[in-house]
């Protein structure tokens, strides 16, 4: 080595000095006066947001607002406001790529896609017969999914796998709660009419487990098989199918709102209507005001021009949660984000009243559930004397010991 | 928790010296109106209408004049508070929510919940000084003891941020449980308490250090957390 090239070694080891001083400099000072953030390294988190075009099956019905094309994306959308706004102070970005499935489309194929570049936090909107390919892809693996779109209880059960988490609650969960404002009121009598889809069938399933949970009683059961629309003569026939049976409440399960609807002012008996229409547990009401909930509806109506839906809300969490995890992690590796979601340190402020969190033994999201009409909360689940050993959250749904989820 | 009014209370000593003649001011946000209490005979003796969804309320120094956040309305309203009559509104940004006013009695700190800014309002002049961009749901402010420091907390974001009241210049975040709502600097401005409703917990932070230095938990039932003292 030359002389001349020590000197400028010495040099830059100098400046390296001088930039590590500097470095530190403002540190010193601040904890007296002044200062700056101390800067971090900008992580980038991305976060693929999945999902499905609804294909509008409902009856022609005039006044029918049209079916939201933007519900859920919406909800990631305000969820990456807020990460974002939060990020900026820890030095984290998040990214949301958006893939809407057209018809024929894959969803298998959209992960590889996140896949490939770089996504494997995945909000997934999706029908249960979406999730399925979905989770069958080998990307899969590899992506930590947020089911904000199925309720279906079988991804919580049999179908669960790890890092498959569950932001839109079950119908196990929405029956649990209904159920238990029901008997809290001693409508304890319930006459099931049940619809022919495939939603409708896993409802009612849920409806009955909910009434032998909580000590109701399913008195009668009819299946509404009627293809037709019945509005024209629902005054007739809604009057003749709910005679001569004796019972507190009618609970219907029809989640497409083919027929529910007609229940209402029609029954033999004058008699409430809850289930999918009436008297309805949602995982998110937009009546809803308390616990700061008043804000984040303004904020919603603010950035989407209408009011959030349950499914708008539970993409919302999913997109909340990875921001909280990667916030307390300080990292933006998906796998330690995850981890953090699923360990018992992890607390997410959803405006509901109480923290909530992941259930460790399904991937669930416990959550209290608003139960309303259109118009107005009439309660919030869970009810004040259904007790549980660990959380009162825990009461709705499948619980620990009953579960039958593997996630190996 | 049950549909309760939004109420904030103050405490005003009418006259010094004279203990008993004490007047509590509270706020109803449902109402929007200003409830006047006499504090020893507990009764209410006036109600007054205000601007819409009143919540944050505080006294000037020589508690002459009372001023609140009329939230809906998007300013802040003052009142003498002999006569209660209202002497003028102030401009407060955004759906202001929480404010303090600093020891200099001039510079109104104040929390704008729906756009996420912090606006500093120097209520002589009625201007408004800066106006601060900071976590989401900015809600409990404080203002150091010796007036160098004010903090806020952003609800949705969880953390504390630390302006710096001569620069107007965000210089600190500390992250605290979830949701945190009431800030309270120590006498001594040493520490920093922060209460997280639904985090169960209240953070002492050391202002020095700018470190959690303990956390406080509530058993709370169904996990709902502590909500600050008086203001809230």
């Amino acid at each position: 080595m030359t002389q001349r090239s020590r000197r400028r070694g010495c040099e830059v080891i100098g400046a390296l000095l001088l930039v590590l001083l500097m470095a530190s400099a403002p540190r010193l000072v601040t904890a007296e006066t002044l200062g700056e953030v101390a800067p971090v390294a900008q992580q980038v988190i991305r976060i693929g947001y999945l999902s499905r075009a609804a294909e509008d099956a409902r009856p022609a019905l005039y006044g029918l607002p049209p079916r939201l094309s933007d519900e859920g994306a919406q909800g990631a959308r305000l969820g990456l406001d807020d990460i974002n706004s939060s990020g900026r102070f820890m030095g984290q970005r998040f990214e949301l790529a958006e893939t809407l499935l057209a018809e024929g489309e894959d969803a298998g194929e959209a992960l590889r896609a996140f896949a490939e570049t770089g996504r494997s936090l995945v909000v997934a909107y999706l029908p249960a017969a979406d999730l399925d390919p979905a989770l069958a892809a080998p990307e899969a693996v590899r992506t930590i999914i947020f089911n904000a779109g199925a309720p279906d209880d079988r991804f919580r059960g049999a179908d669960c796998r790890a890092y498959l988490m569950h932001t839109i609650p079950s119908r196990a969960m929405l029956a649990d709660a209904l159920a238990q404002y029901l008997v809290r009121k001693r409508w304890t009598k319930w006459f099931l009419v049940v619809g022919s889809r495939p939603g409708d069938v896993l409802y009612a399933e849920a409806v009955r487990r909910a009434a032998g949970k909580f000590g109701a009683e399913v008195v009668s059961e009819k299946a509404w098989v009627g293809r037709f629309d019945a509005r024209r003569t629902a005054a007739e026939e809604i009057p003749l199918f709910t005679q001569d049976v004796r019972y507190d409440v009618l609970v219907v399960a029809d989640e497409g709102g083919f027929f529910g609807d007609l229940f209402l002012y029609r029954t033999w008996d004058p008699r409430l209507v809850a289930g999918t229409q009436g008297l309805t547990p949602a995982g998110w009401h937009p009546r809803l005001e308390q616990w700061g909930a008043a804000q984040l509806q303004s904020r919603f109506l603010r950035k989407a021009n209408r009011s959030m839906t349950s499914r708008d809300y539970a993409a919302w969490a999913a997109v909340r949660s990875i921001g909280e995890a990667a916030t307390r992690t300080r990292s933006s590796a998906p796998h330690v984000i995850a981890e953090y979601i699923q360990s018992d340190r992890f607390e997410l402020a959803a405006f509901k009243g109480r923290k909530l969190s992941f259930r460790a033994w399904d991937g669930q999201l416990r959550q209290p559930i608003p139960v309303g009409w259109s118009e107005s909360v009439v309660s919030v689940s869970p009810q004040e004397g259904f007790l549980h050993r660990s959380s009162e959250l825990d009461t709705l749904g499948f619980d620990a010991p009953e579960n039958a989820c593997h996630r190996g | 928790m049950k549909s309760i009014a939004y109420i904030l209370a103050l405490v005003l000593t009418a006259t010094a010296g004279d203990c008993t003649a004490q007047t509590v001011f509270v706020s109803n946000e449902k109402d929007n109106t200003l409830s006047v209490i006499d504090a020893a005979r507990l009764e209410v003796t006036q109600t007054i209408p205000v601007g819409k969804r009143p919540r944050g309320i505080t006294l000037n120094r020589d508690a002459t004049k009372l001023y609140i956040c009329a939230s809906d309305d998007n300013r802040i309203e003052v009142y003498d508070t002999a006569t209660l009559k209202k002497t003028g509104d102030l401009p407060s940004g955004l759906d202001p929510e929480q404010f303090f006013l600093a020891g200099d009695d001039r510079h109104l700190y104040i929390a704008n919940e729906e756009n996420n800014v912090v606006t500093v309002l120097d209520v002589q002049s009625r201007q408004v000084v800066a106006q601060i961009d900071v976590g989401v749901e900015p809600e409990g402010m404080a203002v150091s003891p010796d007036g160098t420091l004010a903090v806020h907390t952003s609800e949705t974001t969880n953390m504390v941020h630390r302006i710096h009241t001569s620069t107007h210049e965000l210089i600190d975040n500390t992250l605290v449980d979830q949701r945190p709502r009431h800030a309270e600097f120590t006498e001594d401005g040493k520490q920093l308490w922060v209460s997280s409703e639904i985090g169960g917990t209240v953070a002492v932070i050391d202002v020095a250090r700018r470190e959690v230095v303990k956390t406080i938990s509530f058993a709370v039932k169904g996990g709902k957390g502590p909500r600050a003292a008086c203001r809230d």
